[in-house]
């Protein structure tokens, strides 16, 4: 073969080769716009990439989230360990609280009053269950003795029957055995209180012409002196009149649930203390320091409504 | 002299027991569980007592019993002491007719004598008292009787522990007819 006898497919492949770079050099120049012959390629990479791209992003995704939920898991847990100490907490200042709003009502009455009284807790009850009795922590060794009424800022608890050095037992005025000598505050009839079951107890011995409605309120008589005069004992729930008899029966709600309970007063002294309304005041009297006192409206400044009252 | 001295050992045991769980029934029952109805937990002391000792013993444990419980409540003496010594002679002749060694005569016993003496109770008030009792709490006679029960299977355990610790013999058992 001479030197100058050329394959003719050979030279055009050769001249395309070397002349199309050159030619592209010389075209204008938009790179905004890739050029025709490209577009193919790059839509068809463009795709690739796109599904690519998805595709770790979501393996990504589940990743992290698997990794969240087990620190989710975890804040969690001691989130709620954190709350449930935080309830028993809550808990427990709750009932400080209460127990501090009820000592300072006590504490309180006590200041206002001029009874001398003794605070007792109460530590136990009756060992039957149709006898009502309290046990409280103060006896004989306190002060106390038989017969010593025992209330608490609402109202009438009931009295002590029985003492021992170390605590006392009060008989309630729901107790069957309990009398305490009682006038309807309205009308100023006279009964006795007496004890019915554990939650009621009944007025005896009014006359049968004796004024007395449901609603109205049962007060201490005060001629004892056992108990303060005009303090609350029961508000009158029914009255029961027969056709024939010479009295009636009405029957009493207790101002104070005993039930609800923790510390009661002991009047080791009621000192002739008067709860009744400013008009029922004596006489003045310049020589009796007591009977120079004018209580004005007594019965809102000394009973503060404490737990366990029902009004 | 020994002997003696076991015996009285063992009354006072058994007295010392008693104090303590009627304090307990009264006190530390009442401020944990409140209003709950109470298990009458003298009941098994004084069952335990007419069921495995002599009559004389029973008695005496009667008397010595209602004095210290007496002490935990407002009923009057008079009247405890009748009931309690009602039901010596209701669990005494129980035992005659119907008894069965084990424990579960004793826990029975204790239950049924719990209802014996609300209801003898009852009885007593409406017969002898001025302000009887008319509302009986129905609650506490329907669940006081089943907890005492529960605590009579635990107490029966330890008197006869008591009872071997003071060599304390049990009487000869009677059985009786039976079911």
């Amino acid at each position: 073969m001479s030197f100058f006898s050329l394959d003719l497919r050979k030279a055009v492949v050769l001249i395309a080769v070397v002349a199309i770079p050159l030619l592209t050099v010389n075209e204008p120049r938009n790179p905004e716009e890739s050029h025709w012959a490209l577009k193919p390629f790059a839509f068809a990479l463009g795709s690739l990439q796109s599904l690519y791209s998805g595709f770790s992003s979501g393996v990504r995704g589940t990743t992290s989230l698997y990794l969240d939920l087990i620190d989710i898991k975890l804040v969690n847990q001691q989130l709620l360990k954190e709350n449930a100490e935080l309830r028993a907490q809550l808990g427990t200042l709750t009932e400080l609280k209460l127990e501090n709003e009820r000592l300072n009502s006590l504490l309180g009455f006590k200041q206002k009053s001029q009874m001398e009284l003794l605070a007792a807790k109460v530590v136990g009850e009756d060992l039957l269950p149709d006898q009502k009795t309290l046990i409280i922590n103060r006896g004989s060794r306190h002060g106390v003795k038989s017969h010593m009424a025992a209330i608490t800022v609402g109202g009438v608890v009931g009295y002590v029957f029985r003492t021992s050095p170390y605590t006392s037992q009060i008989l309630l005025l729901t107790d069957r055995y309990a009398v305490i000598d009682s006038i309807v505050q309205r009308s100023r009839a006279r009964g006795l209180v007496e004890g019915s079951d554990k939650d009621l107890c009944k007025l005896r011995y009014l006359k049968r012409g004796d004024d007395v409605r449901v609603g109205d309120l049962v007060v201490t008589s005060g001629l004892d002196n056992i108990f303060p005069k005009g303090f609350p004992v029961a508000n009158v729930k029914n009255v029961l009149k027969s056709q024939y008899g010479l009295s009636q029966e009405v029957e009493l709600k207790p101002v104070v649930s005993p039930q609800t309970l923790e510390e009661v007063f002991i009047v080791l002294n009621a000192n002739q203390e008067n709860f009744e309304q400013p008009e029922e005041t004596l006489e003045l009297d310049p020589v009796d320091h007591h009977q120079k006192q004018i209580k004005e409206a007594p019965t809102e400044s000394l009973l503060m409504p404490p737990s366990g009252v029902e009004s | 002299m020994r002997i003696k001295g076991l015996l009285i050992g063992n009354y006072l045991i058994f007295l010392g027991f008693l104090a303590l769980f009627v304090a307990f029934q009264s006190s530390v029952w009442f401020q944990v569980l409140g209003s709950l109805p109470a298990p009458q937990m003298w009941i098994p002391v004084f069952v335990f007592w007419c069921i495995y000792r002599e009559p004389h013993e029973s008695v005496i444990m009667t008397y010595a019993l209602t004095a210290l419980v007496s002490t935990q409540t407002s009923l009057t003496f008079a009247i405890f002491l009748s009931i309690n010594v009602c039901i010596f002679a209701s669990v005494w002749l129980i035992k005659q007719r119907f008894y069965w060694s084990g424990s579960g005569f004793y826990i029975l016993m204790s239950g049924l004598s719990t209802l014996i003496f609300f209801i003898l109770h009852l009885l007593f008030s409406l017969l002898l008292e001025d302000n009887p009792l008319t509302r009986p709490d129905w609650f506490s006679w329907a669940l006081s009787p089943l907890l005492t029960m529960f605590f009579a299977l635990i107490f029966y355990h330890v008197f006869f522990l008591f009872d071997r610790i003071t060599a304390k013999e049990v009487p000869r058992e009677t059985s009786g007819g039976g079911f």
